[in-house]
């Protein structure tokens, strides 16, 4: 909890420039949808990888290669350590998902790594629609999935967000790109169905105090680290 | 061993975190105990609320940051109610930076602020990212010199100017603000940079420009607070990059009677806490008694 250092106890390509990440951490009180800033050594700032999946003593994170930080991530060896803060953010309320009877879980990339850990604690109907730009990974830690790639390795070929649709859905989880969570969020209000999405945001501090990564609500602007990642999809204006 | 004492105000140590990079102390309270700390800037405040500035508003850079945040701030009065009051609590000086576009605006804001228990304002006359959000007053020697005035006939509190690397001469710069009334001087704000991404083919920010910060600009700032120190009696406070004691050191042996501490926050939440520790081990080992001993021992 709080800024701490940890001994990396795996970590593991999964998948093209996608790492499995395990680390040495209490996980007391932690949600999925909550996330860790990672400190790169060879780089400023920290990296907000989600929570994939917590166990005894340990977390997981999954995440893409794309810039420094996260090569360098990618790198580390079994009993190298690395500094990290968190956990941040609100995360999924999984007593109050349960409450819904029907819910969607709707994946981009390596959007789905918050999905692992709160797909297993779900005791509702779901269903999962995950979209990749190559092949799959992760898919058969969740349940009752659909996978779309737009490279037509598999599943539908084409956009995840082709093969979904919120209809008949009482609630949708989502977590992408900005790119992605713009479509999705669209689909659930013209579907008039409730979503919660969690937000990929560009951060620096990852405590609440910078304000880099504000995302504009209905209430002016949030803050994605703190107030979210994870928001109701009807009050985002942005 | 570590006080210092700023334009009337004592400090219990030469560490203030910097405007921006600490909110209003709330979100660094959970790290540790902030009264261990010289003093807090709060984020820059302007009359009126504002939501900042669209689109990225950060981009990493080798060893440092572009910021494009544009003042988001809940407006003085807002602040003086709802932040000010925990900030009063926390056991150290807390500092007030005013921003603002109209010269009226920063007079209302410092009025505003005459009557609260800040310790010092800080003038923002430096802030890369607004338009009409200061740096107007912070590029030339003489529009600083009639701003400042203006600002120093209604402050009641001792009035800090804090100063831009862009202006076109940082020493005609401080000694326009010296003249004009500053009880002491703060330098650098962030170095107006930019950014383009490849993928679009467009300047990663909305506003194309932004603040360069962390230890990337640190050489840039010790130059800048080495030569003012060299040229004018007020106080200068050093800032740009400091992320450990040895950087503080340097600073105070350029001349710094403190410093603010900024972009480090980002990088490790606990670092105002940990300069605080070093300091005074790294002092013993140099065989260093009191921060004063070493100040200007560089010049």
């Amino acid at each position: 909890m709080g800024y701490f250092s940890a001994k990396v106890l795996a970590n593991d390509r999964i998948h093209d420039g996608v790492y499995s990440m395990k680390i040495a951490a209490g996980t007391a009180g932690v949600r999925p949808g909550q996330f860790y800033m990672l400190m790169p050594r060879a780089a400023l700032l920290g990296r907000p990888l989600s929570v994939c999946e917590l166990g005894d003593g340990w977390i997981e994170f999954c995440y893409a290669v794309v810039g420094k930080g996260t090569r360098e991530f990618s790198q580390l060896r079994e009993n190298d350590d690395i500094a990290a803060n968190g956990p941040v953010g609100n995360g999924f309320d999984v007593d109050f998902i349960n409450t819904r009877k029907r819910v969607a879980v709707v994946s981009g990339s390596v959007g789905i790594a918050p999905f692992v850990e709160l797909v297993k604690r779900l005791t509702c109907e779901v269903s999962c629609f995950c979209g990749f730009h190559g092949g799959s990974y992760l898919t058969e830690r969740l349940r009752n999935v659909s996978i779309a790639t737009e490279s037509g390795a598999e599943g539908h070929k084409g956009l995840v967000t082709e093969i979904f649709d919120p209809r008949g859905f009482e609630l949708v989880l989502a977590c992408g790109s900005e790119a992605f969570s713009k479509a999705v969020t669209l689909k659930c209000k013209d579907a008039g169905t409730s979503l919660l999405i969690s937000l990929d945001r560009h951060m620096a501090c990852g405590v609440g105090a910078c304000l880099c990564c504000t995302c504009a609500t209905a209430e002016g602007n949030k803050r994605c680290c703190v107030d979210g990642p994870v928001f109701w999809g009807e009050d985002l204006t942005c | 061993m570590l006080k210092v004492s700023l334009c009337g105000v004592e400090l219990k140590n030469p560490v203030i975190m910097a405007s921006g990079t600490f909110g209003f102390g709330r979100e660094y309270a959970g790290f540790y105990d902030l009264s261990r700390l010289g003093g807090i800037c709060t984020k820059g405040l302007t009359l009126e609320p504002r939501e900042g500035n669209s689109g990225r508003r950060s981009h990493e850079t080798a060893m440092g940051m572009l910021n494009s945040v544009g003042l988001q701030n809940p407006g003085v009065a807002a602040f003086i109610k709802a932040e000010l009051p925990f900030m009063l609590g926390l056991g150290t000086a807390v500092i007030a930076n005013v921003g603002g576009s109209e010269p009226e605006d920063y007079i209302k804001s410092v009025e505003l602020l005459n009557g609260t228990g800040v310790s010092v304002i800080e003038l923002n006359i430096s802030c890369p990212n607004v338009k009409r959000g200061g740096m107007a007053y912070g590029i030339k020697a003489a529009t600083a010199y009639a701003f400042v005035r203006e600002i120093k006939r209604v402050c009641k509190k001792p009035l800090m100017v804090k100063l831009s690397p862009n202006a076109e001469n940082i020493i005609e710069m401080a000694a326009a603000c010296e003249d004009a009334g500053a009880d002491a001087l703060s330098l650098i704000n962030t170095l107006k940079g930019m950014a383009v991404d490849v993928n679009t083919r467009r300047p990663v920010f909305d506003n194309v420009f932004a603040g360069l910060s962390g230890p990337a600009v640190k050489p840039v700032a010790l130059r800048m607070v080495y030569e003012v120190c060299k040229s004018v009696k007020a106080p200068v406070v050093g800032i740009g990059g400091i992320a450990c004691a040895a950087d503080v050191l340097e600073f105070i042996m350029a001349g710094a009677a403190a410093v603010q501490v900024g972009t480090a926050n980002f990088v490790n939440p606990m670092c105002g806490a940990e300069i605080v520790d070093e300091l005074p081990a790294l002092m013993e080992r140099l065989g260093i008694k009191t921060i004063d001993e070493v100040r200007g021992a560089a010049l």
